[in-house]
């Protein structure tokens, strides 16, 4: 009885010294969180010192140009992830949209600001189409926009009618999203990016009704029962990604001048990586949308270095694919099933 | 007293005794099989010709094996769409050894096959160690494990054409047993008998549903969840790297990409025959009908001229339509 009597009072006596306390580990916490930006800057620096041309006008005007329809894809996903679904099939949406915009300037003369309306139309009708399918059908979303993304690329090729085309003769005002500068300095794009940027985090991080997508995100049940309209947030971050999808698709378009569908391959990996790489960031396994942009700048940066030092096309793809791996391991660990799962 | 009927997946009782009214499920897709049959004939009578017969049988056998190989995973965890680039990785390698004077079949089938094990491993450790989603695994493997490809195969950009091949190495992917069925049927029909055995019928195929519906439970009632899945990825990694050698075998040489076309029929083929064989969770019998289906409807559009795009196109929507009916019915997430 004793012993236990000492046992008791030992232990007390340790509570009160807090030798119990949750200590928060803040080198790791700072690592963790300001990682990827440190990191980014580091090497953006190695770059610039193996290849000066890294650092070029020219070259960070294109790096800005085409890291920010990467971006504006990549804010959307992370919208939709944030919301507790995946959606693959934003490629391909993107890419359609590059495709019908030219062909409707061009071989049906139609005025470049409808162009743009209809395509973005188009972008955002598909969205919704998955939005559907998902939310109100319950199928999982991986699997139904895996489907969505081969259907599209279908239809693109359709269009195309399997090659690509090009457009050397487009009018010049359909050049200026993707190239087109600011005085002289600033790409049209990066600006349209950073508008963008600006709303989504308003909306996102800083609304009432953007923190619902949030909670709905982590705990669904909890959002149920608290009463968000979980239906509602998971249809309206479809509707958000299929502006975004349109918005890139344009871009690229505008960028390379080309109606192709392979395009829709391309545009796949970078913003995933991008998301998921930025949700290490800030929120420790959270999308967040600081995060996506760090992140955004960070991979733009690798694959324009990598084109630069020399370096070929497989080196990009196994590291875009370790990034992930190293990307959704940290998210997985730290904040377990923060990653949806498909359930069949 | 009235036996209540258990709706959902109770992986411990065989479906069909279940099943009592709907015995039409499993013949549907042999009555579609046929119904296909007739009418790509009707619109191309070569569609029946000995030559399109085996090419039907030949992209069924790798389709199924690869989809075999998914099955097993999407019983223990969940999608693996790193199935076909794997395949493709084994017959990058097993060329890239030929080039490099390897003359013994047998070693270059092993290293060929192992280095497959080893991918579908590397996938399982992140599945079952750091528990991430594993289809989120395996799209980051699957770009991974085709750079690797390329980095193999880019002397050839892309592609590993050898001059002298050691005998016997075409034998699986070419030789005709009997002089009648090709190999790659009878490779992938004893692969469904053993799969059928190892995955539906013994102890070790019990537990893999088991853990595939709930871990949990598993681990309560002693089931080793984590060896379970292991073993679960390395025999998809097996197939994968059977699948592998019978194409680099059919063409003598290995190419970047080659398993694509296979991919995407082999989800639906595993999805296809959730629906129509059992209680919606994934199966052995399903998978092999569905993808003799599907390899038929590939092969058919391409005998009745649509262009390539088109295959996309009915793909894309037969996928989707699928996972709606097998979405029907579950409970609502809300």
């Amino acid at each position: 009885m004793d012993d236990e009597n000492d046992q008791v009072k030992e232990v007390t006596q340790e509570i009160s010294e807090g030798k119990y306390l949750y200590k928060e580990n803040k080198l790791k916490k700072l690592f963790i969180t300001y990682g990827l930006l440190i990191f980014t800057i580091v090497l953006f620096i190695i770059f610039s010192i193996l290849n000066p041309v890294f650092l070029s006008q020219r070259n960070i005007f294109n790096l800005l140009s085409q890291g920010s329809a990467i971006g504006i894809l990549a804010l959307g996903f992370t919208t939709i992830v944030i919301s507790g679904n995946f959606d693959i099939s934003f490629a391909a949406n993107a890419a359609l949209v590059s495709i019908i915009c030219p062909i409707l300037i061009e071989d049906l003369g139609v005025p470049l600001l409808i162009a743009y309306l209809i395509s973005m139309v188009l972008a955002i009708i598909v969205s919704i189409i998955n939005g559907i399918i998902i939310v109100f059908l319950n199928v999982p979303s991986l699997i139904a926009t895996f489907g969505m993304s081969n259907f599209l690329f279908g239809i693109s090729n359709w269009i195309t009618k399997g090659n690509y085309l090009c457009f050397p003769y487009i009018l010049p005002a359909y050049k200026i999203i993707g190239k087109g500068k600011i005085g002289g300095v600033v790409p049209v794009a990066l600006l349209i990016f950073l508008i963008i940027t600006f709303f989504v985090i308003v909306f996102l991080e800083i609304s009432y009704k953007g923190r619902q997508f949030y909670v709905v995100g982590s705990n669904l049940q909890a959002a149920a029962r608290v009463g968000i309209n979980v239906k509602k947030i998971k249809f309206q971050a479809f509707f958000i990604m299929g502006i975004t999808a349109g918005m890139g698709g344009l871009i690229i378009g505008s960028i390379f001048e080309t109606a192709d569908p392979a395009v829709g391959t391309a545009l796949l990996f970078p913003p995933v990586i991008v998301a998921l790489l930025g949700a290490v960031f800030l929120k420790e396994g959270i999308p967040n949308v600081l995060g996506t942009m760090v992140a955004a700048i960070l991979m733009s940066g690798i694959s324009n270095g990598f084109v630069l030092l020399g370096y070929t096309l497989w080196v990009k793809e196994i590291t875009e694919g370790v990034i992930l791996i190293f990307s959704v391991s940290v998210i997985s660990i730290l904040k377990p099933g923060g990653l949806p799962s498909v359930e069949m | 007293m009235e036996l209540s009927k258990t709706n959902n997946k109770d992986h411990y009782i065989k479906a069909h005794v279940l099943e009592g009214k709907t015995w039409y499920k499993d013949y549907l897709l042999v009555i579609v099989i046929a119904v296909l049959l007739i009418v790509f004939t009707v619109l191309n009578p070569q569609f029946v010709g000995i030559d399109n017969i085996f090419s039907i049988l030949n992209f069924a056998s790798l389709t199924g094996i690869i989809a075999l190989g998914m099955t097993i995973i999407m019983i223990i965890s969940g999608i693996d769409l790193s199935g076909a680039v794997i395949a493709n990785l084994s017959a990058i390698i097993s060329v890239y050894l030929v080039t490099k004077g390897i003359n013994n079949l047998l070693i270059i089938l092993t290293i060929s096959i192992l280095v497959a094990i080893v991918a579908s491993l590397i996938n399982s450790i992140l599945v079952v160690y750091i528990k991430i989603p594993s289809f989120i695994v395996t799209i980051a493997t699957s770009a991974v494990f085709q750079g690797f490809c390329r980095s193999i195969a880019f002397g050839g950009a892309g592609v590993i054409y050898p001059k002298k091949l050691p005998h016997g190495f075409v034998f699986l992917g070419t030789h005709y047993l009997g002089k009648l069925i090709p190999m790659p049927v009878i490779i992938f029909i004893v692969t469904v008998f053993i799969m059928i055995i190892i995955i539906e019928l013994s102890p070790l195929g019990r537990k893999m549903y088991a853990v595939g519906s709930n871990p949990e439970v598993s681990r309560h009632v002693g089931i080793e969840v984590n060896k379970v899945q292991i073993y679960g990825f390395l025999l998809a990694g097996l197939l994968y790297g059977i699948a592998g050698i019978i194409m680099s075998s059919q063409y003598a040489a290995a190419m970047v990409g080659m398993s694509d076309g296979y991919l995407f029929p082999a989800v639906i083929s595993i999805l296809l025959g959730m629906i129509f064989l059992s209680l919606k969770f994934a199966n052995i019998k399903g998978t092999f009908i569905s993808a003799i289906l599907l390899s038929i409807l590939v092969n058919g559009f391409t005998m009745i001229n649509l262009p390539f795009y088109w295959k996309n196109v009915v793909q894309g929507l037969l996928l989707i339509s699928v996972v709606i009916v097998l979405s029907t019915g579950k409970r609502e997430s809300v």
